[in-house]
């Protein structure tokens, strides 16, 4: 066997000579197109880069034209049958060649790729050719493989040459596939990982089918060589398709039994489920900006899950690779998902899932969507009755200035589109700090008004617009006239945080007044607005109020304010918002309204409460008092009780019962 | 076609005669092997092979005649076993000591073949004994008169 | 002859190719120590036979056994001991001769590199010419030097000796002679070249259309197939069945048997009819018994 294998070097050694000869030919053009056309160093760098890519591409056709002629050449030239007629299996025979190709191929590239990199260094940092270096030698090794097999079958050189250059493809194709679409992550490390461990994986078949070809068909004076090739070649890639999808599933139960903990945990709006994001152990590797590998502590978004469980049945409703951002509807049927692992926040990416029915409800968003002219969609979120979604894009272009700011109103199904441009950039040459008249008209915020008839927006300068729906109209509820005497000259009112109430009797607005040198927190007071289009009023003023927060069932309204700390409450039909006695060094973290109107405040170190009588204190029950060392408080469910998800170890999900105490686990 | 005879004296006095073999006909009637067997036997018969010349092997024969060399070896087998030949054991195959004595009867043998031949010819022509007779006469008187006489 | 020293025994050996029958039912007997030659036209399946013996093609149906290894099971000791020289056979032009002979050298257990050079040099080949300078005859030496080289038990050589200039073809033929010189070697030899295979063989089977329609010794063959010529002064004679090629004319009548023995002749005498007996030469014989096959198709009978 080892004569047959020096034979075949011999045979072809001359393409190994020509890699040295293409190598010296690439230094000396880098030569002269160094002293002749760089000029600055990064003219110097796109040289090195070029240099490097000619290598590559160089280092590819030589490995398909190394591997070309291993049979063809045989069968073309007649010679085979002294090949089968030696005292050799066939397999042998087979072997011997493949070997001799591959060495071949390395020898060839080594003549070629080493001196350069010797010789030229700035090839090689250029690329991070050390760092490609195993994604080039798979990439070849499956070169080689493809034209090997094509090699066996055909005769000619020209026609292995196209063949394989056809197959190649297609199997690039199909390695895009199994990365791109079907999602294999087999290992918890990046992209490029993910396509080397395919495209390892489906050389061994491509191998086999070419030995089974050579070894048991039929060589001479018929064609059955083809029965064994092509169904061995297809069922091979199909059996590894299966695997490597096996072990993905593998890899994701794995991850997915050893949760280790869970983030972004958000309440759909009346409490049906919850989603977030849960994280596996171990944590994936990723790859930092100097190309190095370390253990990821945060965001990778490699084995991370996105949950999205039933609380009424406490089972998970659906689990997707983790994505950007979703919304779940408010009845927690429906799932809106944005951004995908290729389509970043683009259109293309949004989908609505149907929990129930386990179906896609929208795929894609729909073409008007699509266009340049919208942009990529930053915030998807859904109308209180789950009728409507609601995407917000941005199409800012920095540097050239231009663009706008909108919300998209559409079906969940992608039909009955509108779009309210929330804020437009200015043309090029005005900043936009500088254009106050058109910042006033800018759409700080907006708010659905109950029963999904019409939607609200508020803008900076604090005219309230309400957009019906049903006809497309949109009104003017209210905006300020020119400011009365009490405000001094030189000073801005700045109007934001629109809330409306459950009732939809009111908007609560919240109204900043800048004076020239003061920060925005000095004056605050919170404005409501009645939606019949009478005259507004304030509930609190010369007060720092931050949050605020209605009832569930509309008839109150909580402020919250946090340096310092205090809550006031205004019930409906009263003149003023009432002050509710409360330690002033408090540090709230969450807050909730219970379905009784009561407030719930969660702080660093022990859980509040605000009861129907406007009175302030701890919880009664110590066991949930104490929680907040080590959980968060994420919201109300549909039964009243409070969602808690904490950060370390299990249970990642707790609910806690106010008024029996009764802490019952949720997740896992 | 020559065929080379190596003369008996051991093996520091070689000498080469050349006996001339005429090439062998795979067409003819005659197989292969008698043709070379009457070949022998007539170089025997004329003087040409002495007793004590060396023929060449088995092998060589095959080869220059270009022959199958089991039909090689059955010639002189054969012709050991009639007495012309003698295989010496690792020395080759000579011709025997009493191929003399056989010389004699075998140009009888060879001439009455012929005389054969020429009788039934004269037979399936309706030729008479005596005009025969006399047509031999007429044609030895006329090939070597003094020849005969010597005999 | 002994069927138990077969070099080569083949049991029904069938070949198909798609609808074309290559080989029909062959079941051919090649003693040890014989020189055989299997002869047919073009197309008759000579060349698919001899590949069926080294595993270069696969038997359809039937068994064949070479020097007493299977030929499919035990495939590489079958080409180990056997040396094949195939006829205007493609050789690796960029290769020297002395590469050719190493690599081959490389592949054998045994190997005699005086026999190659030996062969070689007699047609003036040297080590260092390439192969594309050769001419045909040199490259057929060149091929049998190689196939030679590795003393082969049986040489099987296919139409090695087709196209070749006379001197070639001698060389040849000298050795192949040569190769019979050792001990239980056998030559399997096929090809049209009738007059040579007159010369050296003494086995002979008849291949037309895949069927093995005869098979025997040469001096057999011979003593078997004559042609008849009988001068009938008046009134045809009845020729006896199986008479082929039969001619007739005013007073003569000639057609050769394949079974021809004194009995026959006694039972076509008769007074008043002159019965002559000619010997056929190979070719003649091939041709005469070649005829019906062509004509017909059936059932090969075979001779042995």
């Amino acid at each position: 066997m080892r004569a047959l294998f020096t034979k075949e070097y011999r045979q072809s050694h001359l393409l190994v000579w020509m890699g040295l000869l293409l190598s010296a030919l690439i230094a000396a053009l880098y030569a002269v197109w160094s002293r002749k056309y760089v000029r600055a160093p990064v003219d110097q760098r796109d040289l090195d880069a070029l240099c490097g890519y000619l290598l590559v591409v160089i280092t590819g056709v030589m490995t398909l034209a190394a591997s070309a002629g291993l049979f063809s050449s045989e069968t073309g030239r007649g010679t085979l049958v002294y090949l089968l007629a030696l005292p050799l299996s066939r397999s042998r025979i087979w072997l011997a060649k493949a070997l001799a190709g591959l060495a071949l191929v390395a020898s060839g590239a080594l003549l070629l790729i080493v001196p350069d990199a010797l010789v030229i260094p700035g090839t090689v940092r250029e690329l991070h050719l050390g760092l490609y270096l195993p994604d080039i030698v798979i990439w070849v090794l499956l070169g080689f493989s493809v034209t090997l097999f094509c090699s066996t079958l055909l005769q000619r050189t020209i026609s292995v040459l196209l063949a394989s250059a056809a197959l190649l493809f297609a199997l690039f194709l199909y390695v895009a596939w199994m990365v791109g679409i079907l999602g294999v992550q087999i290992t918890g490390y990046d992209d490029a990982l993910d396509v080397a461990l395919v495209v390892l994986a489906i050389v061994p078949p491509v191998l086999l089918a070419s030995l089974l070809a050579f070894a048991r068909g039929e060589l001479l004076q018929s064609n059955r060589k083809w029965a064994f090739a092509l169904p061995t070649l297809v069922g091979g890639i199909a059996v590894v398709s299966l695997v490597l999808l096996g072990a993905v599933r593998y890899t994701y139960r794995y991850q997915r039994a050893r949760v280790e903990r869970i983030e972004g945990v958000e309440l759909a709006p009346r409490g049906a489920a919850v989603t977030f994001t849960s994280l596996g152990s171990p944590a994936p590797l990723e790859r930092t900006s100097d190309h190095r590998w370390r253990r990821s502590t945060g965001a990778s978004y490699r084995s991370r899950h996105l949950v999205v469980l039933d609380l009424k049945t406490g089972r998970e409703a659906m689990v997707l690779p983790t994505t950007k951002m979703t919304a779940l509807s408010p009845d927690g049927r429906y799932l809106a998902v944005l951004g995908g692992r290729f389509d970043g926040h683009s259109a293309r990416s949004l989908r609505v899932w149907d929990l129930r029915g386990r179906r896609r409800v929208l795929r894609g968003a729909p073409r008007k969507l699509q266009q340049p002219s919208i942009g990529p969609l930053e915030w998807v979120s859904w109308s209180p009755e789950g009728e409507w979604l609601v995407l917000q894009t941005s199409s800012l272009d920095p540097r050239h200035g231009g663009g706008h700011e909108s919300i998209v109103v559409m079906r969940p199904d992608g039909s009955q589109l509108a779009e309210i441009v929330l804020w437009e950039y200015p043309e090029p040459g005005i900043a936009p700090e500088e254009a106050v008249g058109i910042e006033d008209t800018r759409i700080t915020s907006w708010g659905w008004a109950p029963g999904d008839s019409a939607l609200y927006t508020l803008t900076l300068g604090g005219r309230l617009v309400r957009h019906k729906l049903a006809d497309g109209k949109a009104e003017t509820v209210w905006e300020p006239r020119a400011p009365s005497g009490t405000y001094q000259e030189g000073q801005q009112l700045w109007f934001s945080r629109l809330q409306v109430s459950p009732r939809g009797e009111f908007v609560a607005l919240s109204v900043s007044l800048l004076a020239s040198g003061e920060s925005r927190e000095a004056h605050r007071l919170v404005l409501l607005v009645p939606a019949d289009g009478s005259r507004p009023f304030t509930i609190a003023q010369g007060t720092g109020a931050g949050l605020t927060a209605w009832s569930p069932d509309g008839r109150c309204l909580y402020l919250i304010g946090t340096r310092p700390f205090q809550i006031m409450r205004w019930r409906v039909g009263e003149a003023e918002a009432t002050r509710v006695a409360a330690p002033a060094n408090l540090e709230v973290r969450d807050r909730s309204v219970l379905p009784g109107g009561e407030l719930l405040v969660w702080t660093a170190a022990a859980a509040y409460m605000v009861d129907g009588q406007g009175r302030f204190g701890p919880l009664p029950s110590p066991e949930i008092r104490s929680l907040p060392q080590h959980y968060r408080l994420v919201g109300i469910d549909s039964e009243g009780r409070a969602l808690l998800s904490g950060r370390a170890g299990p249970p990642l999900l707790q609910a806690a019962d106010l008024t029996t105490g009764r802490i019952t686990k949720v997740y896992p | 076609m020559r065929v080379l005879v190596r003369q008996h004296g051991g093996p520091g006095a070689a000498q080469w005669y050349s006996a001339m073999f005429t090439p062998i006909d795979p067409k003819s009637a005659v197989p292969i092997y008698l043709q070379i067997i009457e070949q022998i036997r007539r170089q025997v018969a004329a003087g040409v092979l002495a007793p004590g010349d060396q023929l060449p092997s088995v092998r060589e024969l095959a080869q220059q005649l270009l022959i199958n060399p089991n039909t090689a070896a059955r010639v002189y087998r054969d012709l050991e076993r009639e007495g012309l030949l003698e295989t010496r054991r690792g020395q080759g195959t000579y011709v025997a000591a009493r191929a003399s004595a056989l010389a004699e009867s075998e140009r009888k043998r060879l001439v009455a073949a012929r005389l054969e031949e020429a009788a039934a010819e004269a037979r399936a022509f309706g030729i008479s004994h005596e005009a025969v007779l006399q047509l031999f006469r007429d044609i030895l008187a006329r090939r070597r008169p003094a020849r005969k006489e010597e005999r | 002859m002994s069927k138990n020293r077969c070099a080569i025994a083949t049991h029904e050996l069938t070949r198909r190719f798609g609808r074309k029958l290559a080989l029909d039912r062959v079941s051919a007997h090649v003693p040890v120590g014989s020189i055989y030659g299997l002869m047919g036209p073009n197309g008759a399946g000579k060349t698919t036979f001899v590949r069926c013996l080294l595993n270069l093609i696969n038997p359809t149906s039937g068994s064949a056994t070479v020097l007493g290894h299977d030929v499919v099971r035990d495939s590489v000791a079958v080409r180990r001991r056997v040396g094949h020289v195939a006829a205007l056979q493609p050789l690796w032009e960029w290769m020297t001769v002395r590469e050719f002979a190493s690599f081959m050298a490389g592949c054998y257990p045994r190997w005699n590199p005086e026999t190659v050079s030996g062969i070689l040099s007699r047609v003036g080949v040297e080590p260092h010419q390439r192969i594309q300078t050769l001419s045909r005859g040199q490259r057929t030496l060149a091929s049998l030097a190689v196939a030679i080289g590795h003393e082969p038990e049986l040489l099987l050589l296919d139409e090695a000796l087709t196209g070749l200039d006379p001197i070639s073809r001698r060389e040849v033929l000298r050795n192949v002679i040569d190769v019979m010189h050792a001990e239980g070697r056998t030559v399997l030899i096929t090809g049209q070249d009738i007059a040579d295979m007159e010369r050296i063989c003494d086995h002979v089977g008849f291949l037309i259309r895949g069927q093995l329609f005869w098979e025997s010794t040469l001096e057999e063959l011979k003593a078997r197939v004559k042609r008849l010529r009988v001068e009938h002064p008046d009134g045809a004679p009845a020729v006896p069945p199986g008479a082929l090629r039969v001619e007739r004319a005013a007073r003569e009548t000639q057609f050769t048997v394949s079974n021809f023995s004194p009995a026959l002749v006694d039972s076509l005498s008769a007074p008043g009819l002159r019965v002559e007996v000619m010997d056929l030469g190979l070719e003649d014989i091939f041709v005469d018994l070649a005829q019906p096959q062509l004509n017909a198709s059936g059932s090969a009978q075979v001779r042995a």
